[in-house]
C-alpha cells in the first residue's frame, strides 16, 4: 500500500485521504457483501411480491398473495410446526449434552491422558460433514442393521423397526441425529468458557460451604450465560436453515413426515418452479432468522 | 462528507459488479471455430473418455468443438435449472423426461424440428421425438427400458422355476420367497420424494394392464380410472402381506440398488441402466429382467416405463444450427449404435445396429423383452411432472399407511392436485 504517497499539503486533500481511507480497506468485503448478501436478498424479497416470476419475462405485481397462499398452505404449516419441534428439541438437547460433557472432560478428577481421549472423541461428529453422517445413519438405522439387530438380540424389540420410514418416529429420529451431530460444537465452545472460569469463585464458594450443584448454579451457569446465550442462538438459526442433512435422510418424507421449511423452500422452487412462492418462503425463514440475529446482536453488544 | 464518499463508492462497486455479472466471453473464439458447451449427465455413466472421443471425432468431421459440462444427473438438473432462470443454459442440454414439458412452456428450448429441417437432416430413421404441444423439444439419443429385475438365486432356492406374470402371480412368489429371518423380501421399490420419478415404476403395473393415466385430451385421469384403482389396491396388498422390504417409503434408488446387490430382494423394478453396477457389485448372482407383472386377466398389448437420454438445444444458443448438427450426429446410425453399445441401451436411429458383446441371461431377456413391448412414459406430458408424481408418492404412502379409506378416495385428493397443476398451466 503506497496510499501515502498522496500530495498532504492541500487541507481538502488531506482531509479527502484520510476520510477515504477506511473506505478504501474495507471496500473489498463490502464488495462482496453487496455481492453474496445484499443483492441475493433484496433479489429474493422483490421475488416475492411477483407472479411467475424467473420463468416469465413480464412477471406481474400481486402483492402479498405469495405469502397467503404459502401460510395457507397445509404443507407450509406442517413445515413450520415440523421446523418448530426440531429446532427447539436440538437447541435443548445440544445445550444439555454439550454442557455435561464439557463438565465431564473439564473435571479435575480425570487424568490428562484419558481427558484428551475423550476431547477428541466427542468431537469426532462434529468433524463429518452431512453426506457422511447421512450415510452413516442410513446405514445403522437400515431397518436390517445393526441397531435393530442389536435390539432385537437384546429382546428390547420383537420387529425389526422402520427408523426413517414411520411417519410416527421419524421426526423424532431425525432430530436424535442431528443432536448426534451438533453436541460437540457446544462441547467445545462451553469447554473454552469453563477454562476461563475463575478458580478463585470455586474456592471462595467452598469455603463459605457451598455444595457442588450450588456452585454450578451459582457460579458455573451465570459464568457461561453469555456464552450460552451466544451459541444457542447460533445453533437456532443454523437448524432452522438446516436442509442437506434432511433432504438426504429422508427428503422431507415420508408424506411430509419430516417436511421442514428448508425442504419446502426447495420442492416449491426446484420440483414446483414456483420461485415466487418460494421466495416468500425463504423470507419467512429470513425473518425468523432475522429476529434471532437481533437478540444475538443485542446480547453480543451488551456483552463487549 | 463521509456519508457522499461512502454513496460514491457504493457506486462505483455496483457498476463494478454489474460489469462484472455481464456475459463473459463468446463462444466463437478470433479463428472464427465454432465451440458448443454440451451439459450432461452421460459421460459419468459410461467409460471414461468416450463422450470426449465422440466429440473429437465430430470436430474431425465437421470443425465444430464440443465442451462437455459433465457432471451427476443431480447436479445437472439443478445446474440446468439455475442456468435457465438465469438465461445462460449450455447450448446442448441433456434433458429428463420429466423437465421437458417445463422448459419448452417456459421458453428455455429452441424448436428442434425447426432446426433439423435447417441444416437438411432426415429424420426418417429417428423413432422417437419428444413433442410438447406439437413442437419438438428434446430428441432422446437412447433408449433405456425399465424393467422388473429379478434374483432368479432367490426364486431357485424357492423351487420355483417361473416368473410371475400377473399380479396373483406375483404376490404368490412374494409370499413365498419372504423370509424376514434372513432379511430376504420378495419387492423392493424406491419410493423417497428425493426422486418422486419412481412412481412411474408404479404406474408401471397399470400401463402393462392396459391402463392409461391420460384422457384423450391429454388431461390427467386418476380418479375414476378403474384399472389404476385397482393398482394401487394391489400395490397396498404387497404391503399388508408383508412381502415389501422394510424401510420403502424413504428408500432411495442407490439404496435399492443396494438391498438388490445384498441378496436380499427377489424383485426390484429398475432401469436397465443399473445392470452395470448390479453385475459388478454381485458377479455372481443369477439375474434376469422380465416385464412388470398385469392385471389377473389383461391379455392386450405388453407396455413398459421406458427412459432416454435426451437432447435439448437452448433458445439462448448463438449457434442453435451448430448445435443441431451435433445432435444429428449422435443420432446417425453408426455413432448412435456405438453409444448405445456404451451406454447398453437401445438405439433410436431405427437402422443402428449395436454390437452389443453381452451376452448374459440378464441382457438376453432385456433385449426379448425390448422386442415385443412400446414404452410408455405417460407422466411428461403434464406440466410440473415430477412434482405431481411427488404428490401421487405421498398420497400412496398415506393410502398404505391407513390414511385413506380407499384407494378411489385417495385418487379423488391426487386427481385434484393433478387438475389444479393441469388447468393451472
Amino acid at each position: 500500500m503506497q496510499l501515502k504517497n498522496y500530495n498532504h499539503d492541500h487541507p481538502a486533500v488531506t482531509r479527502l485521504y484520510r476520510n477515504f481511507r477506511p473506505y478504501g480497506y474495507l471496500s473489498p468485503v463490502m464488495l462482496l457483501m453487496v455481492a453474496l448478501l445484499f443483492i441475493p436478498i433484496i433479489l429474493v424479497i422483490g421475488y416475492s411480491f411477483f407472479d411467475n416470476v424467473l420463468i416469465n419475462s413480464n412477471p406481474k405485481w400481486v402483492g402479498l398473495q405469495n405469502y397467503i397462499t404459502v401460510l395457507t398452505d397445509p404443507v407450509f404449516l406442517k413445515s413450520m410446526k415440523n421446523t418448530a419441534v426440531f429446532v427447539v428439541c436440538n437447541v435443548v438437547f445440544h445445550l444439555i449434552i454439550g454442557m455435561a460433557l464439557a463438565l465431564m472432560v473439564n473435571a479435575k478428577s480425570l487424568r490428562p491422558a484419558p481427558k484428551a481421549f475423550f476431547r477428541v472423541v466427542y468431537l469426532l461428529p462434529w468433524m463429518f460433514n452431512a453426506t457422511v453422517i447421512a450415510i452413516l445413519w442410513k446405514l445403522l438405522l437400515n431397518p436390517n442393521g445393526i441397531v435393530n439387530y442389536l435390539l432385537v438380540n437384546a429382546h428390547i424389540i420383537t420387529e425389526k423397526i422402520s427408523w426413517l420410514s414411520d411417519r410416527t418416529i421419524v421426526l423424532g429420529v431425525l432430530t436424535f441425529i442431528n443432536i448426534w451431530a451438533g453436541y460437540p460444537f457446544y462441547m467445545i465452545s462451553i469447554l473454552a468458557g469453563l477454562q476461563g472460569i475463575s478458580s478463585n469463585l470455586y474456592e471462595a464458594a467452598a469455603i463459605d460451604g457451598a455444595r457442588p450443584v450450588q456452585q454450578f448454579f451459582h457460579i458455573t451457569l451465570p459464568q457461561l450465560k453469555p456464552i450460552l446465550i451466544s451459541i444457542a442462538m447460533l445453533d437456532f438459526i443454523w437448524t432452522t436453515q438446516n436442509f442437506s442433512l434432511i433432504w438426504l435422510l429422508t427428503a422431507g418424507g415420508p408424506s411430509h413426515a419430516t417436511e421442514m421449511m428448508s425442504t419446502y423452500v426447495y420442492t416449491t422452487a426446484f420440483m414446483e418452479y414456483q420461485y415466487a412462492q418460494a421466495s416468500a418462503a425463504a423470507v419467512i425463514i429470513l425473518l425468523a432468522c432475522m429476529i434471532l440475529a437481533i437478540f444475538y446482536v443485542r446480547n453480543q453488544t451488551r456483552t463487549d | 462528507m463521509k456519508k457522499v464518499i461512502a454513496l460514491i463508492l457504493s457506486a462505483v462497486m455496483l457498476v463494478c459488479l454489474v460489469s462484472g455479472c455481464g456475459q463473459g466471453g463468446t463462444d466463437t473464439p478470433d479463428d472464427g471455430e465454432v465451440v458448443l458447451e454440451f451439459q450432461q449427465w452421460f459421460d459419468n455413466e459410461m467409460e471414461a473418455g468416450y463422450l470426449q472421443s465422440v466429440c473429437d471425432a465430430f470436430y474431425e468431421e465437421t470443425g465444430i468443438k464440443v465442451n462437455l459440462l459433465s457432471q451427476p444427473y443431480a447436479d445437472t438438473k439443478t445446474q440446468l435449472q439455475a442456468s435457465a432462470v438465469a438465461g445462460t443454459m449450455a447450448d446442448i442440454v441433456a434433458l429428463d423426461g420429466s423437465w421437458i414439458y417445463d422448459y419448452a412452456t417456459q421458453g428455455n428450448l429452441a424448436d428442434l424440428g425447426k432446426l433439423f429441417t435447417e441444416i437438411g437432416f432426415d429424420t426418417t430413421d429417428v423413432s422417437m421425438q419428444t413433442t410438447v404441444n406439437g413442437t419438438v423439444y428434446a430428441q432422446p439419443l437412447v433408449i433405456f427400458p425399465c424393467l422388473m429385475a429379478v434374483n432368479r438365486d432367490i426364486l431357485t432356492a424357492n423351487g420355483i422355476t417361473e416368473l410371475p406374470t400377473t399380479w396373483s402371480e406375483f404376490l404368490e412368489v412374494c409370499k413365498t420367497v419372504t423370509d424376514p429371518a434372513n432379511n430376504v423380501y420378495g419387492f423392493a421399490m424406491n419410493m423417497s420424494t428425493d426422486n418422486a420419478t419412481c412412481m412411474e415404476y408404479f404406474a408401471a403395473f397399470a400401463w402393462n394392464s392396459g391402463c392409461s393415466i391420460l384422457n384423450e385430451d391429454g388431461s390427467p385421469f386418476l380418479a375414476g380410472n378403474e384399472v389404476f384403482t385397482a393398482t394401487a389396491e394391489f400395490y397396498k396388498s404387497l404391503f399388508d402381506n408383508n412381502v415389501v422390504s422394510p424401510g420403502l417409503f424413504t428408500m432411495t434408488d442407490a439404496d435399492k440398488v443396494q438391498e438388490f446387490v445384498n441378496g436380499r430382494v427377489a424383485f426390484m423394478p429398475d432401469s436397465v441402466a443399473h445392470l452395470t453396477n448390479i453385475r459388478e457389485q454381485a458377479p455372481d448372482m443369477d439375474v434376469v429382467y422380465m416385464n412388470m407383472p398385469s392385471q389377473d386377466g389383461y391379455t392386450g398389448p405388453s407396455y413398459m416405463r421406458a427412459n432416454n437420454w435426451a437432447c435439448g438445444i437452448s433458445a439462448n444458443s448463438e449457434h442453435p444450427q451448430e448445435a443441431a448438427k451435433f445432435i444429428a450426429y449422435l443420432l446417425g446410425a453408426d455413432v448412435n449404435a456405438d453409444l448405445c453399445t456404451h451406454a447398453g441401451g437401445f438405439p433410436v436411429n431405427a437402422k443402428a445396429e449395436p454390437a452389443y458383446t453381452d451376452t448374459s441371461a440378464a441382457f438376453q431377456s432385456i433385449q426379448e423383452i425390448n422386442k415385443t413391448t412400446t414404452g410408455k412414459a405417460e407422466f411428461y406430458s403434464l406440466p410440473t411432472a415430477e412434482a405431481l408424481m411427488k404428490v401421487l408418492d405421498e398420497d400412496l404412502i398415506m393410502y398404505i399407511d391407513g390414511e385413506y379409506d380407499s384407494a378411489e378416495e385417495m385418487l379423488q385428493h391426487t386427481q385434484a392436485e393433478f387438475d389444479k397443476a393441469y388447468q393451472g398451466n
